[in-house]
């Protein structure tokens, strides 16, 4: 552009020149004489004045022309002037004529005015002299003087050409010439490195700047190409880059530049053409920046976005994904965030909450609470973890412990937003809950189970029987006094091996024990054993009789040690046993007599059967009521060992049916004698255990008693099964039961026909016997004369 | 061959002795005694071809006792024997000892009884 405005007014610059020179040529050749005629070009087109013609054609010719021209007199008076110098002066023709030009001369310049006056009555001369306009303008004015020859006075002829566009010229052109100056300037010492080069790419010009870019001497730069001062083999877009230059006015771009010393040095250029005065491309011209800092600035910025970037997505998915819950709000309290464990929590999805209050998180009854605790933290304070109760969209209240902290704004002060991370305890709190509820239940319980154990530790001190804990090792853990003493020695810490190897315990029948056999290691493997009878025995001989309860101690289903009591029935046992002696002898010694009689009797009432008379009958009478004491007698020491309770059960397998047989067949007899048909009704054989003896005298004992009763008829013993028991069931057409005799025909002496010989004390007897097997006995009649059903169930015990 | 059965008798109440007395002498040639320690006496001098016991003896000495004695005594373990006793509950007789090898009678007993016993023991023999 610069030269372009410089080589434009270089050329209006000679236009003026050329003018100037012409027009002073011209009044050279008309003040000289030499010329004929003077073509005029004008509007009118060219007109030829022939300067003989006429005074008015001269007139004509000064008028029009373009130069100032103005005749004055030698002191300055104007005489004439024409319309170029009335634009000038700009003053009409009329208001100059006969002033003085000196008035429109700048006062500096009035005494050149006048010199070239003088002067110009002897030669023609010129001088800048600047006129100063009416309206205040200061115009230069290159001024021609020279004396026309007139007739009368002399007259200065005036030429004056204007030079204040000339001089406005030279004047850009002097400053053009600086601003060259100063442009060059600028670019030697430019922050921008400068290069132009040869369409080739050799480098013709570098300034300073690039150089010291580029870290070399100018010199050796120049003549070198760009790939000279690059990294890789940039030749391709290098060229790519000239060829473009071929058509584009402008390339902008960035480059990366090896340095002298290796390093990169990165430049943003713009690159342009640059054509000679014909225009054609000659060479091209580019300006670096260099922005290797920038660059590394940029690198760094990148990386910091990059690292931001990162954590930003890394803080994301901390937040989303997070085990914990977590939420933000802002400083209105309104949900923003709201994290997946949270949506999990609460069973509100994000959508759900985002934007409306913190309220709908809390349950109504803790809502003030939690609310005024939030209100903590938009005043600068955090929760250091804080339990607030969180309602879920179901309704169900989760306890959750808080922690939170503030986001402020860039000033540090004003608080932007609160996020909070919470950590469901709801369970540990149920969990602490119930702790607590339990350790107080337990500490109750074990108020209560102190209480117990006190009043316990007082029974077992207190109780007169011998007692004894065994742990599941059979180690004796706690015992009485009363069994120290029974034992005569103190139990404490021995096994129950070690306590059986001091002393010798037997069972009833004098055996000694194993001590797994014991109720003690019965007890040990789960039993509960009830009085097992066992002989003590001293090393002094004496015995004591014992019965042992032991019973398991069960913990959580599994034993963990055993109880033992022992009861002393050492006295009891010796009444029992004197007692049952007494009734053995008493029977012996009742019966040996009796039967003695009885035999006798008998002997003697076979020999006197053929004396006739009284005396036979009186033996019968007496043989027969010797026979009911001696029955009677047997009978009641029977019943008395059963009620005693000296009787016991001695089970052993046997066939019942068989023996029932049996004991029919023994009896036919005497139904036979009555003509009675007594009739067995049931299976061959039926294995039973059970106590034979007192089976077998019940079952007799009724069919006896069915026959004694019957007069006619028939007797018909059935025998059956029934689950897990035998039922037999004896059936007469005898005299039958009235309703009193059903209630009572099981006690003693109770006879349903006194008439009929017996102690009535069978049914009882077969009563105890039933009592003592665990089974049952019972009368049914029609009434009286209709004949009795009496019905056993006796438990087979073979299981 | 006229040879009666030799019976020994061990029974210590004498009413009883004088009704054996009574019954048995015309068919069978009896010895009587009223202890454990005469039966013992009698048994070695003399080969019996039955025994009669009474379990409920004097001083103490049970006939049942005696009986386990003389079955564990291979001299004398053949002897048959019959209990005569008042006892008559079965089972505990038989709880006093292994007598489950003996035939049983229940005092009183008719001589019919006694012989139909006797005679049932022999021809067991």
């Amino acid at each position: 552009m610069k030269d372009k405005t410089d080589s434009k007014l270089q050329k209006e610059n000679a236009d003026l020149r050329a003018r100037l020179g012409e027009a002073e040529e011209t009044l050279r050749a008309i003040r000289e004489g030499e010329v004929d005629a003077i073509i005029v070009s004008g509007n009118k087109g060219n007109r030829v004045f022939s300067l003989s013609e006429s005074e008015n054609l001269h007139r004509l010719m000064v008028e029009t022309m373009n130069e100032v021209g103005i005749a004055t007199t030698p002191d300055g008076t104007i005489l004439f002037c024409n319309n170029r110098a009335t634009e000038l002066l700009a003053q009409p023709q009329n208001k100059l004529l006969g002033r003085n030009l000196a008035e429109f001369i700048a006062s500096q310049d009035i005494h050149h005015f006048k010199d070239i006056l003088k002067i110009a009555l002897k030669e023609t001369t010129h001088k800048r002299i600047l006129f100063q306009s009416r309206n205040g303008n200061s115009i230069p004015l290159e001024i021609w003087a020279s004396h026309l020859k007139s007739q009368g006075n002399p007259i200065i002829s005036l030429v004056a050409t204007d030079l204040s566009q000339l001089e406005a010229v030279q004047n850009l052109v002097k400053q053009l010439r600086e601003s060259e100056e100063k442009f060059r300037g600028i670019v030697e010492t430019a922050r921008e490195g400068i290069i132009t080069a040869t369409l080739g790419g050799n480098f013709t010009f570098v300034n300073q700047m690039m150089a010291d870019m580029l870290g070399y001497p100018v010199d050796e730069i120049l003549n070198k190409t760009s790939l000279d001062f690059s990294f890789k083999d940039l030749k391709k877009p290098v060229l790519d880059l000239r060829n473009e230059l071929k058509t584009k006015k402008i390339l902008s771009g960035e480059f990366k530049f090896r340095r002298k010393d290796g390093s990169v040095l990165w430049s943003s250029y713009n690159a342009s053409p640059i054509f000679d005065s014909s225009g054609r491309h000659v060479a091209n011209l580019a300006m670096h920046t260099d922005i290797t800092e920038r660059k590394k600035v940029e690198a760094k910025i990148k990386q910091a976005e990059e690292d931001l970037r990162q954590t930003r997505d890394y803080l994301e998915n901390l937040l989303n994904y997070a085990n914990a819950p977590i939420i933000v709000w802002d400083k209105m309290q309104r949900i923003f965030r709201f994290n997946k464990a949270f949506e999990h929590l609460t069973g509100y999805t994000a959508h759900d909450v985002i934007g409306k209050r913190l309220d709908i998180l809390f349950p109504k009854d803790n809502r003030k609470e939690s609310l005024d605790k939030i209100k903590q933290t938009a005043v600068g304070d955090y929760w250091e973890s804080v339990e607030i109760p969180i309602l879920q969209k179901d309704g169900e209240v989760r306890i959750v412990l808080w922690n939170s902290a503030n986001i402020y704004d860039k000033d540090g002060k004003t608080i932007l937003s609160t996020i909070a991370q919470g950590q469901d305890i709801t369970a540990r709190k149920n969990a602490e809950l119930e702790r607590e509820h339990f350790i107080s239940k337990v500490q109750q319980l074990s108020a209560e189970a102190q209480m117990k154990a006190n009043e316990l530790e007082a029974i077992f001190k207190s109780m007169a029987e011998p007692l004894i804990i065994y742990d599941v090792s059979g180690k004796a853990v706690k015992h009485n006094q009363a069994m120290s003493k029974m034992l005569g020695f103190d139990p404490a810490g021995l096994t129950i091996r070690g306590i059986m190897g001091k002393i010798s315990l037997m069972t009833e029948e004098g055996a000694p024990f194993n001590v797994e056999e014991t109720p003690e290691g019965r007890a040990l493997k789960g039993e509960t054993v009830h009085d097992v009878k066992l002989i003590f025995k001293y090393e002094t001989g004496r015995e004591k009789i014992v019965l042992s309860n032991s019973a398991p101690i069960i913990t959580k289903g599994k034993v963990t040690g055993v109880i033992v009591v022992w009861h002393d029935i050492t006295e009891t046992e010796k009444v029992k046993k004197l007692r049952d002696r007494m009734l053995r002898d008493l029977s012996h010694q009742l019966k040996t007599p009796l039967s003695i009689i009885e035999m006798g009797l008998e002997r003697l009432s076979k020999e006197s059967s053929d004396s006739g008379g009284h005396h036979h009958q009186n033996m019968d009478m007496i043989l027969r009521n010797t026979r009911q004491t001696r029955e009677l007698v047997t009978k009641i020491l029977k019943l008395s060992r059963l009620e005693s309770g000296s009787e016991k059960v001695k089970r052993a397998r046997f066939d019942l049916a068989k023996e029932m047989l049996g004991a029919l067949a023994d009896l036919m007899h005497l139904a036979e004698e009555k003509r009675l048909v007594l009739t067995y009704h049931g299976p061959a054989n039926l294995e039973v255990n059970s106590d034979r003896d007192k089976v077998m005298g019940s079952i007799t004992n009724l069919a006896e008693n069915a026959i004694k009763y019957t007069e006619t008829g028939d007797i018909d013993v059935k025998l059956d099964e029934f689950a897990d028991n035998v039922v037999v069931e004896v059936l007469d057409t005898g005299v039958g039961l009235s309703e009193e005799d059903i209630e009572n025909v099981f006690n003693a002496f109770y006879k349903v026909d006194p008439s009929v010989p017996g102690a009535g004390v069978g049914l009882n007897i077969v009563a105890e016997n039933m009592k003592l097997l665990g089974g049952s006995i019972k009368a049914e009649s029609q009434g009286h004369g209709k004949g009795s059903v009496f019905k056993l169930t006796i438990p087979k015990g073979t299981k | 061959m006229n040879v009666k059965p030799k019976i020994l008798v061990v029974e210590d109440n004498l009413d009883i002795q004088s009704i054996y007395s009574q019954i048995l002498p015309g068919k069978y040639d009896i010895t009587q005694v009223t202890n454990t320690k005469d039966a013992w006496k009698a048994i070695s001098e003399t080969e019996y071809d039955l025994m009669i016991l009474d379990i409920i003896l004097p001083k103490g000495a049970q006939g049942d006792r005696f009986y386990i004695q003389l079955s564990q005594n291979p001299e004398f373990s053949q002897i048959p024997v019959l209990f005569v006793t008042v006892i008559d509950d079965h089972m505990e007789a038989k709880t006093l000892g292994n007598i489950n090898r003996a035939e049983w009678l229940t005092k009183p007993f008719t001589e019919e009884a006694l012989l139909a016993k006797i005679k049932t023991v022999l021809s067991k023999k």
